[in-house]
């Protein structure tokens, strides 16, 4: 694998893709989780899911079952979902938890702040502690985690540099809209899933070249030249456009911008893949959120959410714009999958980039090339 | 002593229905009937249980604090 992913590094014009093994090997996929995923900061879901206090919500994340869930303090915390006595799942739906987490098997109880409060008859019946279970050491095992424009991230590993030194260029980038923003609810949100790789999907929202061919609907007022590659080495990639036009309603409703943007805003948006797995959009009207979740090799969940400056928007509005986004990510199904399938093709040797468009997917194929080379578990 | 047959068919159909509250109350009967013998810090223990499950600060602190008197917490 490491010779064919030096070719990734070479310059644009002449560097190769990844290989089909990457799209379509599940060992391979396995190898990834922990190279891309567990050492870094991974998107894994939204605190606006989880609302309230003692709102849980159980989320399979690479196959490994986790708990989100917004502790007495109103803190979101993630958890592996496991009791720590015999690793059976605590939480198999999302509910919200008025007292302790309560294992199903023996009734272990948890506090939702992890701590394990109870350990019923483990002593024998009626004995509910027992010297050589100690009780402070078996909390629930918290997943470190970080929220960013209500986006979830999660280090699985637990020894990535703080979600902030990591990710300052691109909180910097788009500072101006650090401040309140507020999903829309039911009518903002939606969920897809595609029959490919995760990577694709990464691949495919990362560059502008697509466009006029699989969302002709942009052409009248998005024209690719407007558009222009967003590009830092080993974080994120992506593309903006100088000519945003606002999504305007029957007697010319729009959304409220948000407060005080900079001057590039009034016209500009930006749609990034925070690597590995959180594709973000920055509109001066709306921002959007979406996490992919891989499933398998060739399968992908992807969760949109969409944003607003106001909590008090039209309800007709937000609907009409998650309809008009959820069509373009369907648009898209067609040329993810068909790309997936693409890679069971033999004499397909990663694909030859366009030198001019395609900066950003091969800034991505470095990143996840470099990532595999460089990971301290898969040395040998 | 046994659980009169009422009882335990409570106890029973509250677990079917997974009802915390409705366990947590008859387990505390359980242990009322059962006070002073080898069985009562075990109703006390899963009426505790039902209680934490619940967030019933009145039963939790009730059951906690005789199951502590028993030395079995």
């Amino acid at each position: 694998m490491s010779e064919r992913l030096q070719t990734i590094f070479a310059p644009l014009a002449q560097a190769n893709g990844l290989a089909n093994e990457h799209y379509t090997d599940p060992q391979v996929h396995d190898i990834e989780k922990r190279a891309l995923f567990f050492d870094t900061w991974a998107g894994l879901s939204v605190a606006s899911e989880i609302p309230e206090i003692g709102d849980a919500k159980p989320i399979s994340f690479l196959g490994m079952p986790l708990l989100i869930i917004r502790d007495k303090a109103g803190n979101v915390r993630v958890f592996q979902n496991i009791c720590r006595h015999r690793g059976m799942i605590l939480v198999s739906k999302a509910q919200r938890i008025e007292g302790a987490i309560r294992c199903p098997y023996h009734s272990w109880c948890y506090s939702s702040e992890g701590r394990l409060i109870t350990t019923p008859h483990v002593g024998g019946p009626g004995k509910n502690a027992h010297p050589e279970v100690d009780k402070a050491a078996l909390g629930l095992i918290e997943v470190r985690s970080h929220i960013w424009r209500d986006v979830i991230f999660i280090n699985i590993s637990g020894d990535a540099p703080p979600f902030e030194t990591v990710h300052k260029h691109l909180i910097k980038r788009w500072k101006d809209f650090d401040q309140p923003m507020f999903q829309g609810g039911e009518n903002s949100k939606f969920t897809i899933n595609v029959k490919c790789n995760w990577k694709l999907a990464v691949e495919n929202y990362c560059e502008s070249y697509h466009l006029p061919w699989v969302h002709p609907g942009l052409n009248a007022y998005s024209r690719l030249e407007d558009h222009y590659h967003i590009e830092e080495a080993g974080l994120y990639s992506g593309q903006g456009t100088n000519f945003y036009r606002q999504f305007e309603g029957d007697g010319g409703y729009k959304f409220p911008s948000f407060n005080k943007l900079g001057k590039k805003w009034g016209d500009s948006a930006e749609y990034i893949t925070v690597f590995p797995n959180v594709l973000m959009a920055c509109q001066k009207d709306h921002a959007w959120s979406a996490v992919l979740n891989p499933i398998s090799n060739e399968l992908t969940t992807e969760d949109i959410n969409i944003y607003y400056a106001s909590p008090t928007t039209n309800e007709e509005m937000r609907e009409a714009n998650k309809k008009q986004w959820k069509d373009i990510f369907i648009e898209d199904i067609l040329v993810v999958e068909g790309m997936q399938l693409g890679r069971n093709c033999t004499g397909f040797d990663g694909g030859r980039f366009s030198p001019a468009m395609d900066g950003p997917t091969h800034l991505f194929h470095s990143w996840v090339a470099n990532k595999l080379l460089n990971n301290k578990s898969l040395r040998p | 002593m046994n659980l009169t047959d009422e009882l335990n068919k409570d106890i029973i159909k509250s677990h079917i229905n997974s009802d915390s509250k409705m366990l947590a109350k008859h387990y505390l009967e359980a242990a009322n009937l059962f006070k002073g013998s080898i069985e009562e810090p075990f109703f006390l223990t899963q009426s505790y249980v039902f209680s934490l499950e619940l967030g019933d600060l009145k039963t939790i602190q009730h059951t906690f604090s005789r199951l502590k008197k028993l030395n079995r917490i």
